[in-house]
């Protein structure tokens, strides 16, 4: 009776110490991947300040060449290009001093 | 004894170990841990970007653009005499104005230049070093042709530097940015200098843990200092009326054959510069090629003496002390005018016996204004002045002001005061005297003059409102003067110039220019300050050429400018003519 007591223990102890190291290989399994995996997001992480970066300086290329094409300097230089000239003469037109029916 | 020698030396060894280990582990504990840190820890600054500075319609005056340091690493770079006179052709191509056909002798001196250039290179990158500058700034189409060549050992630093769409427009009124002596970004001069807290930002900064190959761990250590950007200014300066302005100038300076030229516009009822040009000026992308005379803004720190146009200052002077009317009559107007030893004549020699003090105005007649000067005495001349705002700086939000020294009350003599009264013997800058002719068009009211109207943080604006100082003159007195500038417009010198229509209120002003104690007749600063629509004034200009030499009169050379202008302005702002 006690003999057989002590075979149940011993087998039960048997099936805790299996199911630790089981438990233990998985988490190190588990980590390996991690770990791995982490790796490769420290690649993405670069690439995606990269990114911002890049994206950053384009915004403001692309807001410097807003601000020298819409320049004043820019218009005058455009317009002369195009043919137009200065006003030389104004004419004012009077308003009438009635109300013109539609 | 061998047994003793060897048990001897194992403890000597064991004792030399845990010395060692304890230097390691407790002595050096500190520095060693710093070493691991910055091996596994990165730490990266953010640049924060220079705030913009905008006109008043949010169109780009001066803002960042991104700039490239250009560095080598020479113990990378194999063939360093290929890479050399690579990065010379671009560097040269950059900096020179290439022409489609060049003579055989700018081939020639091409070919020099680039050998030159190549020659620096090589010695750069030959050094034996690690990480080498080339002391080269470059933009970014520059910093793309670089990257395609592929160079091995090239590499770039990026930064940012000021960038002006509209050239060299502004000049001394922007200032510019150059280094410190901590090699940090630093305004001088104009908005630059004076704004320089607020447009400069604060660098971020990011610390993060990274594996052996230098890329971030995610799980790491990581801290960040997000960057503050500087802050924006808005200005009051409206870039069409800075166009008309800078353009009439230009033209006027080569027209006139002058030697400089200054315009301001004022908001009189605010005090808000509308436009402020001067020149010559320099160009604020490059001032080290210019002499540091340059750098000063002519409008606030230039003195002289503003002959005729102060007439109109002594005039309401003595209109808001009742002591004349515009109808009051010039006793001593018939003649010449001796006192002290010296001889007042009129500018022209001519003579108008009982002329009406509106006439003196129209005809600027010295005689008449001494004999306001008389009138007013010393006391009151002296005290005017000053509520006028001359000897004080105006306030304007430019740190190189200057105001030339009143004469104190008691050097004063009775020849002071009479000369005073026509704008001789007295040194005002461009910006007082503009901001005193507001005070006329503003019913009697002296505003505090000023560039900036907003400054924004991010979503935040501060808004910076008009600033009345004082009222030296009554609104009846202002509008009287007005008046009489009206009509010194229609009837006076300048009437060949004035626009038809409309109510523009004006003084010419011709000052001889001193010289070594003595005026010299040829040489003379032409100026007109105005203001228009009389009635309800939009602006008031002043127009100065300095030593013009087509003629050495206000009333032909800054008048014709000021009309010019003010034509423009009517249009634009959408003034109409009372008559046509």
């Amino acid at each position: 009776m006690l003999l057989k007591k002590l075979e149940t223990k011993t087998r039960a102890h048997k099936k805790t110490v299996s199911v630790f190291v089981i438990v233990f290989l998985i988490s190190i399994v588990i980590e390996i991947w991690t770990a791995n995996r982490l790796a490769t997001y420290g690649e993405k992480i670069n690439q995606l300040q990269k990114a911002t970066e890049g994206l950053n300086l384009e915004n403001q290329l692309l807001s410097d060449q807003i601000a020298m094409r819409s320049s004043l300097s820019q218009t005058e230089q455009s317009v002369d290009a195009l043919g137009f000239a200065p006003v030389s003469h104004l004419e004012y037109l009077d308003t009438p001093a009635i109300a013109f029916n539609h | 004894m061998r047994y003793r020698v060897v048990r001897f030396s194992y403890f000597v060894f064991v004792a030399l170990i845990v010395i060692r280990l304890a230097y390691w582990q407790i002595i050096k504990s500190d520095d060693l841990i710093a070493q691991a840190e910055t091996q596994r820890v990165r730490t990266q600054d953010i640049l924060a970007p220079r705030g913009s500075i905008l006109f008043s319609d949010g169109s780009v005056l001066a803002s960042i653009q991104p700039s490239f340091q250009v560095f080598a690493q020479p113990k990378i770079i194999s063939d360093k005499l290929s890479t050399a006179k690579a990065l010379s052709q671009i560097f040269w191509q950059r900096d020179a104005t290439i022409s489609a056909n060049l003579t055989p002798e700018e081939e020639l001196d091409r070919t020099t230049q680039i050998d030159q250039l190549s020659d620096q290179i090589n010695k750069k990158i030959s050094q034996d070093l690690y990480w080498v500058s080339l002391n080269q700034t470059v933009n970014w189409d520059t910093k793309q042709a670089i990257t395609k060549l592929n160079l091995p050992g090239i590499g770039f630093d990026q930064n940012y530097q000021r960038f002006y769409p509209e050239g060299s427009s502004s000049a001394h009124m922007l200032g510019f940015v150059g280094s410190d002596v901590y090699g940090n970004q630093t305004g001088y001069f104009g908005l630059e200098g004076t704004y320089n807290g607020e447009l400069k930002g604060l660098n971020g900064q990011i610390t993060q843990e990274t594996d052996a190959q230098g890329l971030p761990i995610l799980i790491g250590k990581y801290s960040s200092r997000d960057p503050k950007s500087g802050k924006n200014l808005v200005l009051n300066i409206d870039p069409a009326i800075q166009h008309m302005v800078e353009s009439e100038l230009l033209s006027g300076i080569e027209k006139y054959g002058a030697k400089g030229a200054e315009g301001v516009v004022m908001d009189p009822k605010t005090g808000a510069i509308l436009a402020m040009a001067s020149y010559p000026n320099y160009d604020p992308a490059k001032p080290a090629n210019f002499p540091k005379d340059y750098f000063k803004n002519p409008v606030i720190a230039d003195t002289y003496e503003p002959g005729s146009t102060f007439k109109v200052l002594v005039m309401a002077a003595a209109i808001n002390e009742n002591l004349v009317t515009p109808a009051t009559l010039c006793t001593i107007c018939g003649g010449p005018v001796n006192l002290g030893g010296f001889t007042i004549r009129t500018w022209n020699n001519e003579y108008e016996p009982n002329s009406s003090m509106d006439d003196v105005i129209i005809h600027s007649d010295n005689v008449g204004m001494v004999f306001i000067s008389q009138k007013m005495g010393l006391d009151r001349m002296y005290s005017y002045i000053r509520k006028f705002g001359f000897g004080d700086l105006t306030g304007i939000d430019l740190q190189d002001e200057e105001s030339p020294d009143l004469r104190p009350k008691a050097d004063w003599h009775d020849i002071d005061v009479a000369t005073a009264s026509f704008g001789q013997g007295i040194s005002v800058t461009p910006i007082q005297l503009v901001r005193a002719i507001a005070t006329i068009a503003n019913g009697g009211k002296l505003m505090e003059p000023h560039l900036v109207s907003q400054i924004k943080d991010g979503d935040r604006t501060i808004t910076i409102p008009p600033r009345v100082i004082s009222q030296p003159i009554s609104a009846q007195a202002a509008q009287v003067v007005t008046q009489m500038m009206v009509d010194a417009v229609n009837k006076g010198e300048a009437k060949f110039y004035s626009l038809k229509g409309f109510n523009v209120a004006g003084k010419t002003g011709t000052a001889q220019i001193p010289i070594a104690g003595h005026y010299d007749p040829t040489k003379t600063i032409a100026s007109f300050v105005g203001f228009a629509p009389a009635e309800d004034p939009k602006f008031v200009m002043l127009i100065k050429y300095d030593q013009p030499s087509s003629s050495i009169y206000g009333a032909e050379t800054a008048a014709p400018s000021f009309f010019k202008i003010a034509q423009n302005l009517f249009t634009y702002y959408g003034i109409l003519p009372t008559e046509h």
